[in-house]
């Protein structure tokens, strides 16, 4: 795994620590939905940039 | 109540409006008293820590990833802090007007120190009760607006939706980052050739391939002449077309450079608002009532770049009007044509052609709440790079405007008769006010996919 994936992937998990819960935060149930829709969607986009990088370390 | 349950707030808003006949006024106050107790939901504090953690995060991401991932966490965090305000304004505000009805509650229902409905006093109560509508509903409205823009920022993650499909994770990269470009149409909005449901359908249809079509295809793509071409391939192939229809596509778009492939293989730019043309030519209705014809064509077009290179390789304007004609034919066959077309025939055209369900429904403008929760569906339907049919009206249906795209607080419509799109604040669309952008006051009704429901 490059470096740089691997800072990818701690940016990433530290993100995700620190927001995946935050939905309630929302307060109404439409909001709170979209937010962890969000927030899935974007866990999976920053993955595929980690796959990417890890690949193009390995090439 | 529960603090997050949309419907009791929704609840609450229309037994709040029902108290403002004054004979039920006063035998109800103790009741409001009571279910006002809990303020609009939501915590703003939290949302300040996680809208500075998107913020953080798309600092670190800079170096990272390409800029729009960083402009969507930049976005979520603006989207964060600005609930985070409203929430905090309007749980202060439901506080303040709580403690002034309680005294005008008591106002109403004392004379002197006696317990005798005051009829004097009951406009202050009623003001009051005004005021705490506005209070709940501003919040109902706020979440609505949340919603939107996260479902327009998860529309984004387009690459994981390509790889999902099957793509390879530095294919899905590729062409995820492909936008549409026509000069004069700005790029504030996600104009990708490939939408995140279309670049997940390109993978499904890749890895379906029979090994002798899926040789062929990757021979189109090492043919092709740049990687806009290939986009544009792979565009065609989730559109449905078999790979031999695509041997003589790629024929004609190869070695084409970006303007002709983005002005011959689409009709409209998402991009931003504008006039929208085509080989000097508006894409709009030349007929009274083709409003609905036209944004079918222009649909269909973003969903098919052989679909819309049939338009567009030779004569526009003449195929354009000969194709006006024939799908008004073809979607009117019973509701009368001075009518333009109906919702149900704009529905059955746009499953047959687009390769998505769609499902049309009427819809009660009277009811607000209806209103927001239906065009927010529109509005999540564009995010995702489905257009979305709206048919507005004065006392009858009239006319129909084709909603494109979402970014950050603003929805972009294509306005048929003008051939413009044009920006709408989310703000003013969720909540049906749509005269300046349409023409006309009334929702009559949506065509959406049918996934929505």
């Amino acid at each position: 795994m490059s470096e740089l994936a691997e800072a990818l992937r701690a940016v990433r998990s530290a993100w995700d620590q620190a927001t995946r819960d935050g939905g309630e935060a929302c307060g109404m149930d439409v909001a709170e939905r979209a937010y962890q829709e969000m927030q899935a969607a974007w866990f999976a986009e920053l993955g595929v940039h980690i796959a990417l990088l890890g690949r193009a370390d390995g090439q | 109540m529960a603090s997050s349950d949309y419907r009791q707030v929704t609840t609450l808003v229309q037994r709040l409006g029902r108290l403002l006949n004054p004979v039920a006024l006063v035998e109800l106050i103790r009741e409001v008293i009571s279910a006002v107790s809990e303020p609009p939901p939501g915590d703003p504090d939290a949302l300040d820590r996680l809208a500075a953690a998107y913020r953080q995060t798309a600092a670190e991401l800079r170096s990272l990833v390409p800029h729009h991932a960083v402009q969507a966490f930049t976005e979520a965090a603006d989207a964060l802090a600005e609930l985070a305000g409203t929430v905090r304004t309007q749980q202060r505000r439901q506080v303040e007007l709580r403690l002034a009805l309680r005294a005008a509650a008591h106002d109403a229902t004392h004379i002197g120190s006696v317990a005798l409905p005051d009829p004097t006093a009951l406009d202050d109560v009623a003001r009051r009760v005004n005021e705490l509508v506005a209070v709940y509903t501003d919040s109902l409205d706020a979440a609505d607006r949340a919603a939107a823009r996260f479902t327009d920022l998860a529309g984004r993650a387009r690459a994981a939706a390509g790889v999902e499909g099957g793509l390879a994770p530095a294919t899905a990269v590729l062409l995820a980052g492909q936008m549409v470009s026509i000069p004069g149409i700005g790029d504030d909005y996600d104009d990708g050739i490939l939408s995140a449901a279309q670049l997940r359908a390109a993978g499904w249809r890749v890895h379906g391939l029979a090994e002798a079509d899926r040789v062929a295809f990757t021979g189109l793509l090492s043919r092709a002449g740049s990687d806009r071409e290939r986009a544009w391939l792979h565009k065609a192939l989730a559109a449905g077309h078999p790979v031999a229809e695509l041997t003589g596509f790629a024929e004609e778009i190869r070695g084409r450079d970006a303007l002709w492939l983005d002005s011959h293989l689409s009709l409209i730019d998402r991009g931003g608002a504008g006039n929208q043309r085509r080989l000097g030519h508006d894409v709009r209705q030349y007929e009274d009532t083709t409003c609905g014809t036209t944004c079918l064509i222009v649909a269909r077009a973003e969903c098919d770049p052989l679909y819309a290179l049939s338009l567009t390789t030779a004569d526009f304007p003449a195929r354009f009007a000969a194709e006006r004609a024939r799908v008004h034919d073809q979607t009117n066959l019973l509701w009368p044509e001075s009518l333009g077309t109906s919702p149900r025939g704009m529905a059955r055209y746009l499953s047959a052609h687009t390769g998505v369900r769609y499902a049309w429904h009427l819809v009660d403008d009277t009811d607000h709440r209806r209103v927001s929760s239906t065009l927010r569906e529109v509005v999540a339907a564009a995010d995702f790079g489905t257009p979305a049919p709206v048919l507005v009206g004065g006392p009858v249906p009239r006319h129909y405007v084709l909603v494109v795209g979402h970014s950050a607080g603003a929805v972009l419509v294509y306005e048929p008769t003008s051939g413009d799109t044009v920006r709408v604040e989310a703000h003013d669309f969720l909540a049906g006010t749509l005269t300046a952008s349409t023409g006309f006051a009334h929702l009559q009704a949506v065509v959406v996919p049918d996934t929505m429901h």
